[in-house]
């Protein structure tokens, strides 16, 4: 009874089959649900996984430059102006910006300096004059403002501060061309600093020498930093010797703590609010000249570097303020 | 009975208290340690102004020669570590602070951003010059100490000028180097 049960059942089960494979629908329902289940199989494996979503800082820097210095420079309104009024009125010649440009690119490639920075502390110094002091008995000179100190310094304590200096002369004019000085009679010697591109090499290996000097200083420390703001603080020991940074570092870590240090020389923001202090900057200076050289010493270092960073600082990092505003 | 009793009680031989032994005792021994304390800083600095100790230095290297010169910068040195330790006031500890920059850096905390620059760039200079006065060698060390400085400070050359303390030890390394 029971065997004759099971043959019937199977009976109606193969005569289903058949009628149902003679349905086209069942076919067509087959291929989709096959495609369906590879698709979700090639997917799921293809899916990202937690270690390939990026997290927001490199997301940040897809979306922001991660040098602060700008591109195209000068990159504020004012300088630009003046560097357009500079070449109307032929006061700085088309050959001599060409070759200030190339010797830059040169220079600042190989010791690994932002070409912006460069260029505006050029242009702060002298505006571009490469001749500057030719004709009177100025203390400082040419492109960079050469003093007799800074000659003795490229000329005597090259490899005190970084080993590479020295080959850069190399590479830039194939031998050593020390002791570089200000040849009045001699304009295009490559010994002269008048020629430019021994004024831009020598300029850029007095500033790497600062940024070695402070950075060497940090790195005792321990203390971390970017890179970028100490190159700003470089441009001001260029300009105002080492020991004006140092004594405005020594008053932010000893007044307000090594928290508030490490914002100095990591935050771009905490770092113009602090060189724009002018209570602070001259307080800073008081510790090494008297209240009456202080406080203009002071007033000339803010204005210096407002100039500088405004000129080097990519516009996404600064206020339209500070792109318009200048002072010589 | 009651007046025997009162004379008796005000008697300072008879009820003497231990309390007054004791603060005699270091009424008498602080005044002797403070004493010999303050007879041991150097005589020649204590009370002076910094300034004024720099022209004492300038006047021993003059007249007095390498050995006055170099009793009178420990001297000085002495008088600089303590006011470093305890300074009075503020001005005091910057001018302190100054001098031991260009003369005693290494009585600098090290804390101090300046100390490891003073350190390499004049210490080594100085100690150089000291060891061999008066030589052409101490002037070619006077000549690197005189750039090193002056690029450290880098001030507009006839506007500003090198700080006091800057221009003083120059001063001194100056007349030391001198053949």
């Amino acid at each position: 009874m029971e065997k004759c049960g099971l043959k019937k059942w199977l009976k109606t089960l193969i005569s289903q089959k058949s009628r149902a494979n003679s349905n086209p629908w069942v076919g067509a329902f087959f291929v989709v649900f096959i495609s369906s289940a590879l698709t979700a199989v090639v997917w799921l494996s293809l899916a990202p996984n937690s270690k390939s979503i990026p997290n927001t800082h490199e997301t940040s820097k897809a979306l922001f430059p991660t040098s602060l210095f700008a591109s195209h420079y000068p990159a504020n309104g004012s300088f630009q102006k003046e560097l357009v009024e500079l070449k109307n009125k032929n006061q700085l010649k088309e050959n001599d910006e060409l070759e200030i440009h190339h010797s830059l690119l040169s220079v600042t490639d190989y010791l690994d300096i932002p070409p912006a920075l460069m260029w505006c502390l050029l242009f702060q110094e002298s505006r571009l004059d490469h001749l500057d002091g030719l004709e009177s008995e100025k203390a400082s000179l040419g492109l960079g403002q050469f003093s007799r100190f800074s000659f003795f310094e490229i000329n005597h304590h090259l490899d005190r501060y970084d080993p590479n200096n020295i080959n850069l002369i190399h590479l830039m004019f194939g031998r050593d061309i020390r002791p570089i000085m200000a040849k009045k009679k001699d304009l295009v010697s490559p010994s002269s600093y008048y020629s430019i591109p021994t004024a831009v090499t020598s300029s850029a290996l007095y500033l790497n020498n600062r940024y070695r000097q402070l950075t060497r200083l940090l790195d005792k420390r321990e203390i971390n930093y970017n890179r970028d703001i100490l190159w700003l603080f470089s441009a001001m020991a260029y300009n105002k010797g080492t020991r004006s940074v140092l004594s405005l570092w020594n008053s932010v870590y000893r007044k307000k703590g090594s928290k508030d240090f490490s914002l100095l020389v990591n935050d771009l923001q905490y770092f113009k609010a602090t060189v724009e202090d002018s209570s602070l900057l001259t307080r800073a200076l008081k510790k090494i000249w008297d209240e009456t050289k202080a406080r203009p010493y002071a007033k000339e270092l803010k204005t210096h570097t407002q100039n500088i960073s405004s000129c080097s600082i990519n516009p996404l990092f600064q206020t339209t303020r500070s792109l318009t505003e200048s002072a010589p | 009975m009651n007046k025997q009793n009162k004379i008796h009680l005000s008697n300072p031989k008879q009820k003497k208290s231990p309390w007054v032994n004791i603060s005699a005792f270091l009424l008498v021994t602080t005044t002797v340690l403070g004493a010999l304390y303050y007879s041991k800083r150097p005589t020649q600095f204590r009370g002076m102004a910094i300034g004024e100790s720099y022209t004492t230095l300038k006047l021993s290297v003059k007249q007095g020669g390498l050995v006055q010169f170099q009793k009178d910068k420990g001297d000085l040195r002495s008088h600089i570590e303590s006011i470093l330790q305890s300074p009075k006031n503020e001005d005091e500890e910057t001018d302190a602070t100054n001098v031991a920059l260009y003369l005693f850096p290494d009585l600098l905390p090290d804390s101090h951003f300046e100390k490891q620059i003073a350190l390499e760039l004049w210490a080594p200079l100085e100690a150089a010059i000291e060891k061999k006065p008066r030589s052409s060698e101490a002037r070619v060390y006077f000549e690197e100490l005189k750039s090193h400085i002056w690029n450290y400070e880098n001030p507009k050359l006839n506007n500003v000028g090198l700080s006091t303390h800057a221009l003083e030890t120059l001063n001194i390394y100056h007349e030391l180097s001198s053949p």
